[in-house]
């Protein structure tokens, strides 16, 4: 131990990163001291590693984060994860903690309770950080000309107040932000405001979660990767140049949807539960030749009669790999269609899933089956936590039955079973 | 450049390994050597023992094989296989110390990271319960020039920075 160069302590004790097991353990001698106070790159205060944060009181708590941050020279990581506690901290104790590291700072997360506001984007903004993770706080009177984060590549906004136009300021500060996630936003919209319109020509991640907007429109040239989840909203529209790879959506209740007409470029559409007034979705992912991952789990068009076509899919992605659908057998009716006899043949993992289960589960299972002709893995979805009746624990019976009559036909196919 | 051609270590007690260049590389300090023409003998490491060596041998190897197959599965069993690497019974701690030097001495990022975070993975998960005395303690130097600092910040900054 004792003949690590110092260097190699400080990137020890970096990710150590907990400040209180940092400070505990370069306490152990001089040379492990001098590296904490010359070589530690990121240090972290978290009320998830100490309740030591909650239990001192924000005053005293807040001496001893002072002292610690003081004592560190070019700190490159901060995060201060202190929402969750009962005093708020002192605004001018936590400003001192950012001027003092602002010069070397490149990645800081900041969920800080606090008394009054602190003007972050002031204080960390013309430095040099890379990633910003900014909780619980808001954003106001965002100056592109004088506030710029010249390297910004990652910005994450959890439970943050922000206006829809201090939110596409914001956005056009950051000349090179890669990754943008809203999570749970309070977008505040003045009269004149409907729509929030973020534009980014160099965003490849963009990730929304939790949040009902009239309308949200996403200029973004070349974004490859387009997430949302727990999403309520009116319409949302991306305008691009037909660079997205990845579309996943996640419980999300919908109007109208857009993507451009370009989609070339699609390779995974992973669907969970998706409300969506216009059938127009599959036509929107149908010019996808390139897909390789589909799933369509839950989905919900307005058309009720909308029948999905197996043999669409198999023409339209001829490179699929991956293909997850489910049914809700409720009406007795499958809403996959079977014309004609295209194959899949390059689908090596198959995902079925039932949400009210009868006998024409294990038929369709069956029918899917044949049309794999080089499948390796099937994977059974099934929720059985809404079984009550007789009737039903029978048709689980007979459904597991049949599935083993099926089973003993492809024998070298790996099948696996999650019931939720 | 990327011949395959073979370079010999030579460890501090003698023993000579045969590798092939693109493992080699794996150090920035070996490849400076060889890109500074030091290398057509063997090239003496005087501060990494066989057994040492035979060890970060191994590591490079592995990586270099990894990095040829593009597929990304390969990510998962490569970090799978690092962490059998370096487990705690297989590899005792004095050792685990010299491969760290090893690593920095050889300049290999990739195993430094592995050895440093498998090293605060220990600490963290050996620490000892901190006596309330030694933050009291911390607590009472209530260092008054820091509050002073704090406070001037503030009141320089506080039209700027709070509302």
């Amino acid at each position: 131990m004792e003949s690590l160069p110092i260097e190699v302590i400080g990137n020890i004790l970096s990710r150590l990163a907990a400040a209180r097991d940092v400070v505990v353990a370069s306490a152990t001698c001089r040379k492990w001291l001098e590296a904490r106070r010359k070589h530690l790159r990121s240090l972290s205060f978290s009320v998830n590693d100490w309740s030591g944060y909650r239990d001192y009181g924000s005053n005293q708590a807040g001496i001893w984060i002072t002292q610690t941050i003081f004592e560190t020279a070019k700190l490159q990581s901060l995060s201060l994860q202190l929402d969750d506690v009962d005093e708020e901290f002192s605004a001018s104790a936590v400003v001192a903690w950012l001027l003092y590291t602002r010069e070397t700072l490149r990645s800081l997360h900041y969920d800080v309770r606090v008394t009054g506001d602190v003007n972050i984007l002031e204080i960390c903004g013309r430095q040099k950080l890379e990633v910003l993770v900014l909780s619980h706080s808001s954003v106001s009177g965002v100056e592109p000309n004088y506030c710029r984060f010249p390297g910004l590549k990652s910005l994450s906004l959890s439970y943050v107040r922000i206006s829809a136009l201090d939110l596409s300021l914001l956005v056009s500060t950051c000349p090179k932000l890669e990754k943008l996630d809203l999570i749970s936003p309070d977008i505040a919209m003045s009269d004149a405001q409907v729509t929030v319109e973020v534009s980014s020509v160099t965003l490849r991640c963009f990730y929304i979660e939790a949040t009902s907007l009239d309308k949200f429109v996403l200029e973004a040239d070349n974004i490859e990767c387009l997430h949302l989840k727990r999403c309520f909203l009116e319409l949302f529209e991306l305008i691009g140049k037909g660079t997205l790879k990845h579309f996943i959506i996640d419980d999300v209740g919908v109007l109208h949807l857009d993507i451009g007409d370009t989609v070339d470029n699609l390779e995974i559409v992973d669907v969970r539960d998706l409300s969506i007034t216009s059938s127009k979705f599959l036509q929107m992912i149908s010019k996808s030749a390139k897909l390789r991952r589909l799933r369509l789990w839950d989905v919900m068009f307005d058309d009720e009669d909308e029948i999905v076509g197996m043999e669409t899919i198999a023409l339209r992605f001829p490179q699929l790999t991956h293909l997850s659908l489910n049914c809700d057998l409720r009406d007795g009716m499958l809403q996959y269609g079977f014309h004609g006899s295209c194959h899949f043949e390059n689908v090596v993992v198959l995902e079925l899933g039932w949400t009210f289960l009868n006998d024409l589960f294990s038929d369709w299972v069956e029918l899917m089956l044949k049309r794999c002709p080089n499948l390796k893995k099937l994977v059974i979805h099934g929720v059985v936590s809404d079984l009550i009746t007789c009737k039903e624990y029978q048709l689980l019976g007979s459904f597991t039955s049949a599935i083993v009559c099926v089973m003993r036909e492809y024998v070298d196919l790996e099948v696996m079973f999650e019931y939720k | 450049m990327a011949s395959s051609r073979k370079i010999t270590l030579r460890s501090s007690d003698g023993e000579s390994f045969e590798v092939e260049e693109a493992v080699a590389v794996e150090s920035q300090t070996i490849k400076h050597m060889i890109e500074d023409d030091c290398a057509d003998n063997a090239i003496p490491l005087p501060n990494v023992t066989s057994k040492i060596l035979a060890k970060v041998i191994e590591y490079c190897k592995k990586h270099v094989d990894a990095s040829k197959a593009e597929d990304r599965v390969n990510d998962e069993d490569l970090k799978a296989w690092d962490a059998a690497f370096i487990k705690v019974d297989q590899v005792d701690q004095a050792t685990l110390f010299d491969l760290i030097l090893a690593a920095n001495y050889l300049n290999i990022k990739s195993l430094l990271d592995l050895t440093c975070q498998t090293v605060a993975d220990m600490i963290k998960g050996n620490l000892f319960p901190v006596r309330n005395e030694w933050l009291n303690f911390t607590f009472s130097i209530a260092n008054r020039e820091l509050v002073l600092v704090c406070l001037t910040e503030w009141v320089a900054h506080r039209r700027l920075f709070c509302s």
